[in-house]
């Protein structure tokens, strides 16, 4: 990316500078022409010189004029060179960048739209370099015929120059000498070659390379260096892979239907057509999701996937274990209060104990609270049933209800003086027993109950 | 205005009480004396039906007791003041507060200041009245032991239980508490049965005495008469004893 978006950026610049360079060789080769004729009337003219009598100052303006269009043939010649190697190299700039864009293109994914927006200039320029490579072949041959005769014109104008030079300090009566030098001057093959030089077609070829370099801009470079230049500029310190990789993920995310990590699974009959399952999915999901198909299951373990799953599993047992410590303390600092006051009370009824009832309680109690927590909480012990729970708080009941006497004595006096008091057992228990019991939620809710 | 019939109580297969029979009058102070073990505390205890018992008839002015519902006899306990052995005192209030826990649920109509005001004046009649703010594991054994004959005063009781005062107490604690419930025997309005072992005492202010031996009164009578020409065995010894002393 960091490479590609200079160069797509270069792509307006080189064209620019391709298009104003060939305008301005198709204007001079409009020029080109009219050179030519004119130097091969001034060469006529000069031929003319070694035939009858004229005047020395005539053969001057002549030769002079002729320096000046030889001046602009060989200017003319540089400038072909010139465009020459701007459009070889305008060649190989397309060549690379179409090289670059299909490495960017191969990196993302083959539903992304930036892949499918890059294929298309991929294209594009494919097409275009192909036409260039048409026009261009011909047009080097042309320049290239020039080549060597740019020598021979720039000889032949340094001849021109040396006569002029010589003439100008001839005398009067001196026009044999002058017919010599002019001689030696139109005796060579240079114009032949000149007129053999397929100008016409030359002038074509370049006029229609203008247009093909033209159709280059028309493409919309803009949005797409635009597009590219953004996800840079937001991903700055990615590689070019990173940043593909980004792009790839931003596709398959941005209708929010894909979860990280997460894979849909659907299982269908054998005899189910793929592709059209394939189909309905995609329209049920959206056209940007990623979907393969298989004839036999595979297991495919999803590292993040099981990251979270271990979590869940940790974060519920670490609920678990805080339920069953937290059932354990209100049993033991709470409802070993009752317990005894209900062992206390049923012994003081005098009834006949088959069963203790403060154990039951407890057990109950304890199965309820822990089955309840675990239900409302979502809790749960790896591997255990959730029926499990019931069980463990029922041994916490237990537990607690064996511990009763040791974590929180009734004392059998007080109980009795609220008897005889007349106190019922809820009096007893609200103004007597309560208020010295260990700290805890059933002392909290008694405070404002009780008297003193 | 308390008569017991026929009273029959049993622990398992042990039977504790086998027919005790008594009377009480209006203001009389009667002591039950008897053996450790007899049925003494079981007796007392089964008039306000701490201790329920198995058979028999317990008429209190006039109402069967071991008829009433829950309800009744919780009020009926409201009537009877009860002094236990061990004090039975809560430990976590004062003094103050321990002597007008009986009556917060009864007395609801009365103000705080009413209550401590009548607390006090009870707490004078036990020689107290200094204590009134003092935590209980402040006091000494006699101490505590009057704040229970307090707690039991409060309520204006028409019967005053009281079941071994002085048997937790060291022999010089013993006479403070003695010379209290002296004192509240010349109430006039309350009946008094104490179980006790002292026996100068009881002949002191005992209107009638009951000789209790295995689950039963043997012998029952005035002190004069108990002392003096004691019936049953335990009479006798009775008499040897308060000889010797």
């Amino acid at each position: 990316m960091s490479k590609l978006v200079p160069q797509l950026d270069q792509i307006f610049a080189r064209t620019d500078n391709l298009l104003t360079e060939l305008m301005e060789v198709i204007t001079a080769f409009g020029h080109l022409t009219e050179t030519v004729e004119e130097i091969n009337h001034l060469t006529t003219r000069l031929d003319g010189f070694g035939q009858g009598e004229f005047e020395i100052g005539q053969l001057q303006t002549t030769l002079q004029s002729l320096e000046d269009n030889l001046d602009n043939l060989v200017t003319l010649i540089n400038r072909l060179n010139y465009a020459q190697s701007l459009i070889i190299e305008f060649q190989d700039f397309l060549v690379t960048t179409q090289a670059e864009l299909r490495m960017q293109s191969n990196n993302l994914e083959p539903t992304s739209p930036y892949r499918q927006q890059l294929e298309e200039l991929i294209a594009n320029l494919a097409e275009l370099e192909s036409r260039i490579d048409q026009n261009t072949a011909e047009i080097i041959e042309v320049i290239n015929n020039y080549n060597p005769l740019l020598t021979e014109v720039t000889s032949w104008q340094e001849d021109v120059t040396t006569v002029n030079q010589v003439l100008a300090n001839l005398e009067a009566g001196d026009e044999e000498r002058a017919q010599e030098l002019v001689a030696d001057l139109t005796d060579g093959d240079l114009f032949a070659e000149l007129n053999e030089v397929q100008q016409q077609s030359l002038a074509l070829d370049l006029v229609e390379l203008e247009e093909e370099v033209a159709s280059l801009q028309r493409l919309d470079f803009e949005a797409i260096v635009e597009e590219l230049e953004y996800i840079q500029q937001a991903l700055p310190k990615l590689r070019d892979e990173e940043i593909t990789d980004s792009i790839d993920l931003i596709d398959q995310h941005l209708a929010g239907s894909v979860i990280p990590g997460a894979e849909l699974s659907l299982l269908v009959p054998a005899e189910a057509e793929l592709e059209g399952v394939e189909a309905i999915v995609e329209q049920q999901l959206g056209a940007g999701l990623s979907s393969y198909t298989s004839q036999v299951a595979i297991i495919n373990p999803d590292l993040r996937g099981q990251i979270y799953q271990i979590l869940s599993e940790v974060k519920t047992l670490l609920m678990a274990l805080t339920a069953i410590i937290s059932i354990l303390f209100f049993l033991l600092f709470d409802q070993t209060l009752l317990i005894n006051a209900i062992r206390l009370i049923e012994r003081d009824q005098n009834k006949k104990q088959w069963i203790d009832l403060g154990s039951c309680y407890g057990c109950l109690t304890g199965a309820s609270l822990l089955g309840t927590t675990f239900y409302l909480t979502g809790a749960e012990i790896p591997y255990i049933p959730f029926y499990i729970s019931f069980l463990v708080g029922g041994v916490l009941g237990i537990i607690a209800a064996k511990k009763a006497k040791a974590m929180n004595e009734i004392s059998q006096d007080e109980f009795r003086a609220g008897q005889a008091f007349g106190f019922n057992y809820a009096q007893i228990m609200q103004e007597i027993i309560i208020p010295t019991s260990k700290p805890g939620l059933l002392k909290l809710l008694n405070k404002r109950k009780v008297y003193f | 205005m308390l008569q017991v019939n026929n009273l029959i109580k049993s622990y398992g297969s042990t039977q504790v009480l086998t027919g005790v029979d008594f009377k009480v009058n209006k203001g009389e102070t009667v002591a039950i004396m008897g053996p450790s073990g007899c049925g003494k505390s079981t007796t007392i205890r089964c008039i306000n039906r701490l201790t329920e018992p198995d058979g028999g008839e317990i008429i209190f002015k006039g109402v069967p007791v071991l008829e009433l519902s829950e309800q009744q006899l919780l009020s009926l306990r409201k009537e009877i003041g009860f002094v236990f052995q061990k004090f039975n005192l809560i430990e976590r209030l004062t003094v103050l507060e321990n002597i007008i826990l009986p009556v917060i649920k009864t007395e609801v109509e009365a103000c705080e200041q009413e209550l401590e005001q009548k607390a006090l004046q009870v707490l004078e009649k036990v020689k107290l009245a200094e204590k009134a703010t003092s935590s209980i594991k402040q006091l000494s054994g006699g101490q505590k032991q009057r704040v229970g004959i307090a707690r039991a005063l409060m309520i204006d009781p028409s019967l005053l239980l009281l079941d071994e005062p002085t048997a937790s107490l060291d022999p010089i604690l013993v006479r403070e508490v003695l010379e209290v419930i002296e004192e509240l025997t010349d109430l006039q309005d309350t009946a008094i049965i104490i179980v006790t072992h002292e026996v100068s005492f009881a002949l002191q202010v005992a209107d009638l005495i009951l000789l209790m031996d295995q689950g039963r009164i043997v012998e029952q009578g005035s002190p004069a008469e108990i002392f003096v020409a004691p019936q049953s065995e335990v009479g006798q010894k009775y008499k040897k004893l308060l000889e010797y002393y």
